[in-house]
């Protein structure tokens, strides 16, 4: 055994970062033991327990940083002062830590200790990168995209059979261990565990969770097609038992298109194994009869509520502030002026708006099932749409809107110098991974569409949805004020946003 | 470049008063705050998204102070107009005076434990004192460490000492300056014990026998932490301190939460282990 104690001069490090580092050192192979604190008399007594306690360490005070290790044998030494040394560097100007790159999953594997491999090359290449990261023992999060369904369903089966998550292909959104990976919102660590087949579904309940006060677990996605006959919703059941597991999770959110009939009897008998209070949000399902035990939600938002009110967190009374809002607020409309139309960055934004706009008004979307709905020609819309831009159709060779948005932009244009617009729905999405400042990049082409609609003798309402949380570095607080100030009004939630627009769009009467 | 300081609290407005242009060095320079140390005592000065603290002076204006021509062991000088640190002025003229008086509850009021024991259960953060309020309430234990072990041992031993009335020198020394980081755990949660049991019953013997074993142990304990004790020894806090108080003893559990939150975001896990020292103050007269 060989026992080292030093004495760092005058150095603060905050409990977050002693702690952690304390908790990787002592993960090191051979490491017995190690104390990494500031100098008060009662942790020099843990050292004084521990055998760490030296005559320098004795005579340090509190404002100084000690550190005793003992380790199996001397030769490591060397290399666990530098893993200590590097945890103590600052981070860099932007906050964000050091990266380490590797040329492959083979060489970081080899030379990092890793649990977890984010996979976003070509689609081509995706499946064969995803199952060498398995098969080194890595959980995937595949945001790769363009996937066969049979490499989706081999990487699923294999991942199944050693314990791993494959999530994804196509999932842009995930939570570990209060981790946000991709498109991710800043949350609070609690006590909610959600499995969701929805990317901005999944962001929608995160950050209305968040707005309630309540905390996150665990949330992970699992691909657009998982709850598909063909798929079989391998990940969804192997979500759910991880939160049954994780004793972290007391409720369990499920968020998902309605899983095809099989698939849901498979999920329904996987959430009878289970203690913990459950809530399903299938978009546009109804509640089932037959599990009466479950809460259900039709929105997205209603999850988060319901989800926070089964945790026990207090809940303030719903109010319809914002819906008096549209509805005080008057435009200069001309008499050509009938029509919806929704710009989403967001799919299950879109679908959700969707959802909505059918109870009052017939509407058509790139992501409606039903051919009545279906928006055959993309390009061009009439009548009442809502778009979903992030879809394949619009990003093939271009980067997703949330994070690059000209593609919306020109979309913008088009659409209010159409004269039979009334209202136009946007959502922003803010957080990990999206624009750095996405309606400061937007605010110039929305002035610019509502003065060419000025000319013409017409007004636009614009109505707006900032999907994120206080603590994302956007800054949510001064995005919705820049939209304010520009005669933007701009809705809580998705669901209260839509409602916001379809209220303007009826006022005398839907169209 | 000049900005404008939007509040200070009691702490520093004695320092104003105290001498003629009293010099200030350089301690730390972080992105949201500055600290100056003058003789033994640590000053902040922050930008305006830093909560209200002791020995605090905030700034109307957001600044990345690492941005600033500032460095340690630089000089300032304050005056009771300005505070001067080269290039760097702060205007002192239009700060206000916050120092909130601290509660006084009636022995026999009740708070609602349940929220708090729905936040505490339900918190993700890791904390020695959580891991003795888990224990307590028979809640499953997060991964703890020695810290935290000992952290818990060392408080059910003070709590005891407290209720029984003897002991009190060993219990308070063994918390002080427990834990790792600024404010160190078994400090934050003293702090909260004392502050509340100064709400509750201000003038018990005990008390002010434990107030006083705390003072008396201060050299355990770092220069941040000394100050913070200064400030709720003298049964005085910032709004949010004060603020928890009310909402815990109120009717409003969704007011209760929100302070919870704020408080959950005090330092890592300063926030929570005061309240966790809140708890246990009020759990002696539960108990009896």
């Amino acid at each position: 055994m060989h026992q080292q104690t030093i004495v760092r001069k005058k150095s603060y490090f905050d409990s977050v970062t002693l702690m952690s580092l304390t908790a990787k050192i002592k993960g090191i192979e051979g490491v017995h033991e190690v104390v990494i604190a500031m100098a008060t008399d009662m942790n020099l007594d843990i050292l004084a327990q521990t055998g760490l306690l030296t005559e320098e360490a004795r005579s340090a005070t509190p404002n100084d940083l000690v550190i005793g290790l003992s380790l199996d044998e001397e030769k490591q030494m060397e290399t666990v002062l530098a893993a200590i040394d590097q945890g103590l560097k600052p981070v860099g100007a932007s906050g964000e830590a050091q990266q380490v790159r590797y040329a492959s999953i083979a060489a970081a594997t080899e030379q990092g200790e890793y649990n977890l491999a984010v996979i976003s090359v070509p689609g081509r290449y995706a499946a064969r990168e995803a199952m060498q990261a398995l098969r080194r023992g890595l959980h995937v999060m595949l945001f790769s995209d363009n996937i066969s369904i049979e490499e989706e369903i081999q990487l699923k089966t294999y991942a199944r059979s050693k314990g791993l998550l494959v999530m994804g292909p196509d999932c842009g959104t995930a939570v570990l261990n209060n981790v946000g990976l991709c498109f991710a919102n800043h949350n609070r660590p609690g006590s909610i565990g959600l499995v969701a087949a929805s990317g901005t579904g999944l962001q929608e309940v995160l950050v209305v969770i968040d707005q309630l006060g309540g905390g996150v677990s665990q949330a992970i996605g699992v691909g657009g097609r998982d709850l598909s006959k063909e798929v079989g919703g391998i990940m969804m059941i192997e979500g759910i038992q991880a939160l049954q597991q994780d004793p972290n999770t007391e409720t369990i959110v499920l968020i998902s298109k309605p899983p095809h009939p099989s698939v849901k009897a498979k999920i329904m008998a996987t959430l009878e194994q289970s203690s913990k209070p459950v809530v399903l949000c299938f978009l546009d399902a109804e509640p089932d009869p037959e599990h009466p035990q479950y809460d259900y939600a039709s929105e997205l938002a209603e999850a988060a509520y319901l989800a926070c009110a089964r945790s026990g967190i207090p809940l303030p009374a719903p109010d319809d502030q914002k819906l008096q809002e549209a509805a005080a607020k008057t435009y200069r409309f001309a008499p050509s002026q009938q029509y919806l139309r929704g710009l989403f960055c967001g799919g299950t934004l879109t679908s959700e708006a969707l959802s909505l706009a059918r109870k009052v008004i017939p509407i058509q979307s790139n992501v409606a099932k039903k051919e009545h709905e279906k928006l055959h020609d993309v390009l061009h819309s009439s009548g009442h749409v809502v778009l979903d831009m992030g879809d394949d159709y619009f990003t093939n060779g271009k980067p997703h809107p949330m994070i690059e948005p000209s593609n919306r932009l020109e979309r913008l244009l088009q659409e209010a110098a159409d004269p039979t617009v009334k209202v136009i729905l946007l959502d922003f999405e803010i957080g990990y991974g999206s624009h750095a400042d996405p309606v400061g990049v937007t605010l110039p082409t929305l002035q610019k569409a509502q003065q060419l609609a000025f000319r013409e003798g017409r007004e636009l309402a614009f109505v707006a949805y900032v999907q994120g949380s206080e603590g994302d570095k956007q800054d949510k607080a001064s995005q919705i004020r820049r939209l304010e100030e520009a005669g933007v009004l701009v809705g809580r939630t998705n669901a209260e946003t839509v409602r916001m627009a379809l209220h303007i769009l009826t006022k005398g009467g839907a169209q | 470049m000049r900005f404008t300081a939007e509040r200070y609290d009691e702490q520093f407005q004695r320092l104003l008063l105290s001498e003629r242009s009293p010099t200030l060095t350089v301690h730390s320079v972080y992105r949201r705050l500055v600290n100056f140390l003058h003789g033994h005592q640590l000053y902040t000065l922050s930008g305006a998204t830093v909560p209200a603290s002791f020995f605090h002076c905030r700034l109307q204006e957001t600044i990345d102070f690492t941005q600033l021509e500032l460095r340690p062991g630089d000089i300032a000088v304050l005056r009771t107009d300005s505070l001067t640190m080269g290039s760097i002025v702060v205007d002192l003229q239009p700060a206000t005076l916050y120092n909130p008086p601290s509660p006084r509850l009636a022995r026999g009021a009740k708070p609602d434990q349940a929220t708090l024991l729905t936040f505490l259960r339900q918190s993700g953060k890791r904390t020695g004192s959580l891991h003795y309020y888990r224990s307590l309430h028979q809640l499953s234990l997060a991964p703890f460490d020695v810290m935290d072990e000992r952290l818990r041992f060392a408080i059910t031993n003070f709590v005891q000492a407290f209720r029984l009335n003897e002991g009190m020198e060993e219990s308070v020394q063994a918390l002080m300056g427990l834990g790792r980081g600024l404010t160190p755990a078994g400090d934050d949660f003293l702090a909260g014990f004392l502050y509340t049991r100064q709400a509750l019953a201000p003038k018990e013997k005990r008390l002010q026998r434990t107030i006083q074993k705390v003072e008396a142990h201060y050299p355990q304990t770092g220069d941040v932490t000394r100050q913070m004790y200064q400030v709720f020894l003298q049964h005085a806090g910032t709004e949010l301190h004060r603020h928890f108080l009310e909402t815990w003893f109120g009717n409003d559990p969704v007011a209760l939460w929100k302070t919870l939150l704020e408080l959950e975001n005090l330092g890592h896990t300063s926030g929570l282990d005061f309240v966790v020292g809140c708890v246990a103050a009020v759990s002696i007269d539960e108990k009896e």
